[in-house]
């Protein structure tokens, strides 16, 4: 008998998460365990365990890009992302005063700058090694020197009786992860040991298990992603360094070298979207020895979370492409991969027709093309319907063509395009798990960030068959399943999407290069995302992504959505 | 079974989507006034699921469903019946296996697209794209097609809608096939295809197509979710299209048109007043109102964004149900407003429809709650003349309603006197015939 209507708590991995999504959640003491979240030393140990006798209070914020603050002049330097200390501060006051029981503060990666070329080179003959321990530790002190006063509202959070913060190393500040660095940071919050830590097993935990937090590259074939997380090293010419991953010297670099004169490219979500913008400003013609890196990083940077998901809570089977026929293709399949307004498509389709993505062609396995088909379908078919509202594309132009389906899985019933992003959150989720302690309850929440671009809220209809709307922000990479949950936070930091700046461009009659020449971080929507975990005692309820935002009568609070658009400048 | 059944010296039937021309008006005489407190039926028969209104025609009522053997699977079995229009007896009927899984689930209930009877034969659509052209006399098939087998549609989100359109010896459909088949001219009698029209790089969209003369041609309406497209009906050719773009692939209810004008409205694309030109074919925007996806949305909905219900236009007037559940008037030339009421679906609820029907000088209006209304509109308000419930709402809705968690979406049948409804459990006439 075929299955539709399976209810998660049959189907679910986890099935103490649905069950406190039905409100049946059963007390419970947890018991503390500080093996993931870096050093808390034994006398911490009595204090923090009878503080964590009562539900704590989780709260996620990623990507803000502390950097090299202003110039000598006084002027923001154009690379500097993070100019928000004031909001910063009271968002953090505001935090102290909501949770009652104490609260978990997450900062999930990319807090610091430490790997852009702008703040210091690390340049080597050999492109895979990135900086030594001391240059990081240097420019950590340059970037801790520079927000400061950031550094101290965190401290006075952390001061208070029962909050605590952990900085979990993304990809721009993985060198978090030298020993040096990781105790330069918990000393520069001048408090009690404990209060401050670094995550040096590249992500959290919660006491219980069920929470992770990491930050996100090394999900699936990211460009940022390390060889050897959370171990990031490499030995070069007698010194430890951080490795380097491919995309940062490929395309970190590229956006580097334009924020000096756009300084919101990376403020873009997603960050790709930035980097087509960039290259088109630049008129660039030809990518030359970067088409390969590019063309990948475009490709695999994939923000599956954003296309619907509540058409799949049946039985949609995934079509089985044709692999052959798309080796076939050649360098055209990569051309086709892009849509013809994508910015970057003039630039892939010169590549191509001067042999240059051929390498990169031949080197994709079956799972990559497979995954480059799923990608294509899914935007095919939210651009074949205009799913702005949900996917924030604003097609200008045709969709992308799909591969070529194997005949006996044409028709409606073989839609299931999500396949590869249930994988590739399915592996990441199992091989973290692996990696926790056995006695950890399986993971029911993964918050991840990177790209920038936060999760949309989503209704699961399977639920509203059965009499009740439950909402999710992300979603289950298991099917027909409320867990475990993934979720992206997006970033604490001003964002723009793409939709939002096609329209500010068209509503100034200004081209794209004209308003990314003029626009600054500023004049972007004042409003940052986060994702909260309310206190529990045994089961977690479904994280919820809020904004602090501040709103059309300029009072800053907390809210569901952002409610203001960026401005002219 | 072969029955041959008589028809009425003076037959008002109701042979496609909103009768005759697809126009929404019932021309017989001899209507009640007023409606009682409670219609006793003429008829009822069980039937399965499905949001497809019927049709009458020649004494016989024809009208789709659905059956799910199997709760937990997604495969269902289509069905169309012809009934005896005076008593109910099923005359014949025709079914054929498809899947639902890729529609959107909480509404895969049964096809959509009322059938559309010309003369001798009957044309039927189901959600999945299966097109099935049967004698109405005994029910034979005398050609099929799949629109995904035969002309690589793909099937949006909530199902193959737009009943097909019978011209001439053409059958046009809605359905969205690769390459360039947005639409399709068959051979009415064979199937052969005749011509096709419209990029499917977008979606067909939910709407019915019509035709009218304007311009001194005939003009194929398509209104699609990239463009308001008028086309040729012989050939194809495109005569103008007005760009208007509308979110989710959701251009759901009928283009109106009312001397120069025509008109449509979506929940996300809002609404747009075209002014048809007099010495050929083309179209100009006369006046637009912002729909969902348009950054200037507010909540004071001034506008007319309807989620299914098709508006009607009286004199210099639009009337229409916007997503919320709001009859309105609006200015026809300007597209202000003019009033609003939530008499008619008692509250605000989202996407709460009702179908109107134009009688005389007045109004039958069928509620997405089973009610049927007499009213008449004018610009100086909403005015109830009586109501009563017709038909139990049994289909799914997926918001909180105070009202309750059902709907009924199917357009019923105004046909001979008598009004034929149906619901996901039986099809039910009434008479709506003055007493002597």
């Amino acid at each position: 008998m075929k299955r539709l209507f399976v209810t998660p708590w049959r189907k679910g991995l986890n099935p103490f998460l649905v069950r406190g999504l039905w409100g049946t959640a059963v007390g419970g003491f947890i018991l503390f365990l500080c093996a993931d979240a870096g050093i808390i030393v034994s006398e911490q140990l009595s204090v923090l365990a009878a503080q964590s006798s009562q539900p704590r209070h989780i709260v996620v914020i990623g990507d803000l890009h502390m950097g090299l603050g202003r110039e000598p002049s006084g002027a923001w330097r154009p690379s500097e992302d993070f100019r928000w200390a004031e909001e910063f501060q009271r968002f953090l006051e505001v935090l102290s005063d909501r949770a009652t029981a104490g609260t978990d503060l997450i900062l999930n990666g990319d807090t610091f700058e430490l790997s852009t070329p702008t703040v210091m080179p690390c340049n080597y003959a050999d492109a895979t090694v990135g900086c030594a321990e001391a240059d990081a530790l240097q420019r950590l002190n340059r970037v801790l020197a520079a927000h400061s006063r950031e550094v101290d509202a965190l401290a006075a959070f952390s001061r208070s009786e029962l909050n605590r913060v952990v900085l979990v190393p993304g990809d721009v500040d993985a060198a978090l992860l030298f020993s040096a660095v990781r105790e330069r940071v918990e000393q520069a919050f001048d408090v009690r040991e404990g209060r401050v830590t670094v995550a040096a097993s590249g992500g959290w935990t919660s006491d219980d298990g069920q929470v992770y937090v990491e930050h996100g590259h090394q999900i699936g074939w990211r460009a940022d992603r390390f060889q050897d997380w959370p171990e990031p090293f490499v030995e070069y010419d007698g010194r430890r360094h951080l490795g380097r991953p491919w995309g940062e010297g490929a395309i970190t670099g590229l956006l580097a070298e334009r924020e000096q004169r756009l300084p919101i490219i990376d403020n873009f979500s997603d960050l790709g979207a930035g980097l087509s913008h960039g290259l088109h400003e630049d008129g660039s013609t030809d990518l030359g020895e970067l088409a390969t890196s590019v063309v990948r990083y475009a490709l695999f940077r994939m923000p599956w979370q954003q296309f619907r998901v509540d058409l799949d809570a049946g039985e949609v089977q995934a079509p089985s492409w044709d692999l052959d026929a798309v080796r076939e293709l050649g360098q055209a399949f990569l051309v086709d991969a892009f849509p013809d307004d994508d910015l970057l498509k003039p630039l892939v389709d010169r590549a191509a027709g001067t042999g240059q993505l051929t390498e990169l062609m031949e080197s994709l396995d079956d799972a990559e093309i497979t995954a480059i088909c799923d990608y294509r379908a899914a935007v095919r078919r939210a651009r074949r319907r205009f799913e702005r509202p949900l996917t924030q594309i604003d097609p200008q132009g045709p969709p992308v063509s799909e591969c070529p389906r194997m005949v006996e899985s044409r028709g409606g019933q073989f839609d299931y395009f999500w396949r590869t992003r249930d994988r590739i959150y399915g592996d990441r989720i199992a091989t973290v798990q692996a990696s926790l302690p056995t006695g950890n309850k399986p993971i029911a929440i993964f918050v991840h960030g990177h790209t920038h671009l936060v999760d949309w809220r989503q209704r699961v209809l399977e639920m509203t068959r059965l009499g009740r709307d439950v909402i999710v922000d992300g979603f289950s990479p298991v099917r027909n399943a409320l867990s475990p949950v993934v979720v992206n936070g997006g970033a604490w930091q001003r964002t723009i999407t793409p939709v939002q700046f096609d329209r500010l461009a068209d509503g100034q009659g200004l081209s794209g290069g004209e308003l990314l020449r003029t626009l600054q971080p500023e004049h972007l929507a004042p409003c940052y995302s986060f994702v909260q975990i309310e206190p529990y005692e045994d089961i977690p309820q479904a994280p919820t992504v809020r904004y602090w935002r501040r709103d059309e009568q300029e009072e800053w609070g907390l809210g569901s959505s952002c409610g203001r658009q960026p401005v002219a400048p | 079974m072969v029955v041959l059944v008589g028809s009425s010296p003076r037959a008002v039937d109701w042979p496609e989507w909103r009768g005759h021309g697809r126009l929404g008006v019932w021309t017989d005489t001899g209507i009640v006034d007023e409606l009682p407190e409670r219609l006793q039926p003429t008829w009822k028969v069980p039937i399965h699921s499905g949001y497809s209104g019927p049709s009458v025609a020649e004494g016989r009522v024809f009208v789709t469903d659905a059956e799910r053997a199997d709760p937990n699977s997604t495969a269902v079995t289509e069905r169309v019946l012809a009934l005896d229009e005076r008593t109910g007896d099923i005359l014949w009927s025709y079914q054929w296996e498809t899947n639902y899984a890729g529609l959107q689930l909480a509404y895969a209930i049964g096809p959509r697209a009322t059938p559309t009877v010309d003369g001798d034969r009957v044309y039927v659509l189901g959600a999945m794209g299966h097109l099935a052209v049967l004698d109405v006399r005994d029910g034979r098939v005398l050609w099929q097609k799949d629109y995904v087998r035969d002309f690589n549609a793909t099937v949006p989100s909530w199902g193959i809608t737009g009943a097909p359109l019978v011209d001439g010896d053409r059958l046009i459909c809605l359905v969205g096939g690769e390459p360039d088949g947005k639409v399709i001219a068959l051979d009415k009698n064979t199937g052969d295809e005749l011509w096709r029209a419209l990029s499917s790089d977008w979606e067909p969209g939910y709407t019915q197509p019509i035709i009218v003369e304007a311009g001194g041609a005939r003009q194929l309406i398509v209104w699609h979710p990239r463009a308001i497209s008028s086309l040729n009906p012989e050939t194809g050719a495109v005569y103008w299209e007005v760009p208007h773009i509308v979110d989710m692939g959701m251009t759901v209810p009928t283009a109106v048109r009312s001397g120069p004008f025509l008109f449509v409205t979506s929940q996300w694309g809002g609404a747009r007043m075209l002014r048809l030109a007099e010495s050929h074919p083309d179209a100009t925007l006369v006046w637009e109102g912002v729909g969902e996806s348009d950054p200037g949305y507010g909540r004071n909905f001034d506008t007319l964004d309807s989620v299914i219900s098709t508006p009607v236009i009286q004199g210099d007037y639009i009337y229409g149900v916007d997503g919320h559940g709001i009859l309105r008037c609006l200015e026809l030339r300007t597209g202000k407003r003019v009033w609003e009421t939530e008499a008619l679906i008692g509250g605000r609820a989202n996407w709460a429809t009702a179908f109107f029907v134009r009688h005389n000088d007045r109004y039958f209006i069928n509620t997405d709650l089973g009610d049927l209304v007499i009213a008449k509109l004018s610009p100086e308000g909403y005015e109830e003349i009586s109501r009563t419930q017709l038909i139990a709402p049994t289909s799914p809705y997926v918001r909180r309603r105070d009202a309750g968690s059902t709907v009924n979406w199917s357009h019923p049948a105004y046909a001979n006197r008598h009004i034929i409804a149906r619901n996901d459990e039986e099809i039910v006439r009434y008479s709506l015939a003055q007493r002597p």
